[in-house]
């Protein structure tokens, strides 16, 4: 395949924060600050106020898929009864805690599990058996579905778990939380959102300006370190990148020809792959719901009441026809010509109705859905050869069109 | 009358959901489904409605194939399944609580292919440590009576409560004592025990009362047998044959569990005097369930003094295929029992693609370490 991702100039700068992320993580324990160990869709703002470190051990489920390290660790954990066919990003952290080898190595041990279970139900019981296995304080916050008409009753309990959330955490941590200084976070976490957004709004342009698979690298920041200035600093720059990019009208798929949607999270060992196999075919993704999922606004006057908006109204948490609509907004906004659906049997909130999803689309925008069928970390559920052939044969469709 | 022909006429009025049938066309009334666990069937009868368990156990499934993917457990396949075959045509709604991902992420396609009048989620919390659950908790109980009564147009009268309650506590007792005969007698099957605790999901519970006091007069005068070895079944739930049938053949009998086709179902009875209160305390002191985050209830703990107390040889895991809930559990309450010198063993089902022979071969080899003769 002869085509070649275009690198981003702030790449160093990327590279520098995560890694000053990864270390201040790791070294944590160290200077006495606490570790909690938190979910991707968690009021981390909270966090950041009381200088509890978050971490987001999702992340080491990703990492561990890219690195191709998810079958190894896998079966560490199936050893231990877990079965193949849960979550990988559970299966990869069990593995590694039961191999013991890197744990407070590679990624920190936690001092307390933070848990939400918006996205899901894995995540939590992972954290449940992480801290059972070390005997650690853990606080799980409900966030039940939000599809009634009225939701003020689960917006409501949702704000009493904030409170007892603050109360765990002062008790736990012995750290006070200042609410002025979480009003400051919540500016700094709109500011990044309101960044990253502009960012990924470049692939709106046509040709577009950067793909889905370069965003799913540039997230970083913005999932771990939303509420500081550090993440702040790095979306300007990459937003000032992109303008340039804009001025001398480079495209990230060089001849775009075809726009297209991918529906949540990448299969992260063959992103590569994936972006070379799209790349080649003038074939740019160019949006999708799991890198538009931080696009936060706080009020930062109403804290609780505006976390509680925000995070309880995560696209994960809705109905089947508004989940459908959210879909469809970004595949108008972005006027793609077709999109990418992956039964990914790692997650089922993201994928067990995708195939009612595909025909609803399709019906709706008049524009083709492939179905993928592949686990987002583990190789043993992923077939090059069919994949490959689907995929092509999908854009011969959609280019004929 | 024996005990056999008793459970012919649960059959019967089983078979086709007649008895479902009849009290509809009788009464005129609605029929509100719902999914299992812990869903207020109180509430649903006080709004004038027939509350009926849905429970798919398909064998064979065609239909819900062209909506779900592979990784969704047989139980919920079976039960779409169901619903697409026009099998349930006599529901007029349906009850989902999110209590797993599955159960939130399929009411869509419910509502979407199966066109109920009445589609409600439950959201009862799934932390039950803090006291902003059982607030909560009290919350989503009235919002769920708000739905029914604006459903059914009937509602729900502190006097109606309690002439249910009554009921539905008199038929949990009934099958609590049943449970406890078995441990002494063992005069019903495995297959033939399940099938009465469904009967009384799939019936109204004065029919159900009716059969199960009949039911338990032939039992206390039985004359039983200690001739199979008694185990405790650990799982969310539990069909009426296949499986059951190769614990029967194992001489195997359940003497007690933590199914939600079981023991969870008639364990607790509700005070009528105060509804919110009553429920709220029946759901908060429900035994462990692995779609609830609790510090109190420790699963492995509630089996070993499960087995301990109903003397049991050995705990069978029955999980289904592609619950996550219950896997991710399994570990840590395995060792436990390891450490407590309980015997126990793991399968995983799938009732739609099971080797049953496989699966007899291994509970035949655990019935024989467990002293099965």
């Amino acid at each position: 395949m002869t085509f070649k991702r275009i690198e981003f100039k702030t790449k160093n700068l990327l590279k520098q924060t995560m890694e000053r992320y990864n270390t201040r993580a790791l070294q944590a324990a160290q200077e006495g600050i606490p570790v909690a160990w938190v979910t991707a869709v968690f009021p981390v703002e909270i966090l950041y106020a009381m200088d509890i470190f978050p971490y987001y051990p999702e992340n080491f489920g990703a990492a561990a898929g890219t690195h191709r390290r998810t079958e190894e660790l896998s079966k560490i954990a199936e050893n231990e009864g877990y079965s193949a066919r849960v979550c990988a990003y559970t299966r990869a952290g069990l593995g590694l805690m039961y191999g013991f080898s890197d744990f407070g190595k590679e990624i920190p041990k936690p001092d307390i599990l933070l848990p939400c279970n918006i996205q899901c139900a894995c995540l939590y019981k992972w954290f449940e058996i992480t801290a059972k296995f070390y005997n650690l304080p853990l606080f799980l916050l409900d966030g039940p579905q939000i599809d009634e008409p009225s939701w003020e009753v689960q917006k409501q309990y949702f704000i009493e778990q904030l409170n007892e959330l603050i109360g765990f955490l002062e008790k736990t941590t012995r750290k006070k939380l200042n609410m002025n200084r979480l009003s400051e976070v919540l500016e700094l976490s709109t500011e990044a959102c309101t960044l990253w957004n502009k960012v990924l709004a470049s692939a709106k342009t046509k040709p577009a300006r950067l793909t889905y698979w370069d965003a799913c690298i540039l997230m970083g920041p913005i999932v771990t370190l939303r509420g500081t200035k550090e993440a702040l600093n790095y979306y300007s720059e990459l937003s000032k990148e992109l303008e340039e990019r804009d001025k001398g009208n480079i495209s990230a798929v060089p001849g775009e020809k075809i726009r297209l949607y991918w529906d949540h999270i990448p299969i992260w060992p063959r992103m590569r792959f994936f972006s070379e196999l799209f790349g080649f075919h003038q074939a740019a993704v160019v949006c999708s719901l799991y890198t538009h999922s931080w696009a936060y606004r706080f009020d930062p006057e109403r804290p609780l009441e505006s976390l509680t908006e925000n995070y309880l109204r995560e696209f994960v948490n809705w109905k089947f026809e508004r989940r459908v609509e959210k879909k469809v907004k970004l595949m108008r906004e972005y006027d793609v010509d077709g999109f990418i659906f992956n039964l990914n049997n790692s997650c089922k909130p993201n994928s067990l109705a995708l195939v009612e999803k595909r025909n609803v689309i399709t019906e709706q925008l008049n524009i083709p859905g492939l179905l993928l069928e592949a686990d987002m970390c583990d190789l043993r559920f992923f077939d090059e050869g069919t994949v490959k052939n689907r995929v092509e044969s999908f854009l011969e469709m959609v280019s004929r069109q | 009358m024996s005990v056999k022909q008793v459970i012919a006429e649960i059959r019967k009025e089983l078979d086709n959901f007649t008895a479902v049938r009849k009290w509809k066309e009788e009464t005129g009334q609605k029929v509100i489904g719902w999914f299992p666990p812990d869903v207020p069937e109180e509430l649903i009868a006080a709004a004038g409605a027939l509350p009926v368990g849905i429970s798919g156990f398909r064998p064979e499934t065609r239909l819900a194939e062209a909506h779900l993917p592979r990784y969704v457990c047989s139980f919920m396949r079976g039960s779409l399944e169901m619903a697409l075959r026009g099998e349930l045509d006599f529901l007029d709604g349906v009850v989902f609580p999110h209590a797993c991902d599955t159960k939130k992420h399929i009411v869509g396609l419910w509502e979407r292919n199966c066109r109920f009048g009445f589609v409600h989620n439950l959201l009862f919390p799934r932390q039950l440590n803090l006291p902003s659950a059982q607030k909560y908790y009290r919350q989503e109980i009235l919002r769920f009576c708000s739905a029914l009564e604006s459903f059914t147009g009937s509602k729900i009268t502190t006097e109606k409560y309690q002439h249910i309650v009554a009921i539905y506590n008199q038929n949990r007792q009934l099958l609590r004592e049943i449970l406890r005969l078995q441990g002494e007698k063992q005069l019903l099957s495995n297959e033939d025990f399940y099938l009465v605790v469904m009967s009384s999901m799939l019936m109204p519970k004065t029919e159900s009362n009716f059969f199960l006091t009949k039911l338990l007069n032939e039992l206390t005068h039985g004359k039983g047998s200690q001739n199979m070895v008694p185990v405790v079944l650990s799982g969310s739930l539990v069909e009426t044959n296949g499986f059951l049938k190769i614990l029967d053949n194992c001489r195997l009998i359940a003497v007690g569990d933590d199914l939600y086709t079981g023991y969870r179902y008639f364990c607790l009875d509700v005070d009528g005097e105060d509804m919110l209160g009553g429920l709220t305390k029946r759901h908060f002191n429900q035994i462990p369930y692995s779609g609830y985050y609790s510090e109190r209830h420790q699963k492995s703990e509630f089996l070993a003094s499960l087995a301990t107390e109903r003397r049991a040889a050995g705990i069978i895991f029955i999980h289904l295929m592609f619950c996550e809930q219950e896997n991710y559990e399994y570990p840590e309450v395995k060792q436990y029992l390891d450490r407590k010198n309980i015997p126990s063993i793991r399968i995983e089902l799938d009732y739609q693609t099971q080797a049953w022979g496989q699966l007899s071969t291994r509970l035949q080899s655990f019935a024989e370490m467990l002293g099965v003769v």
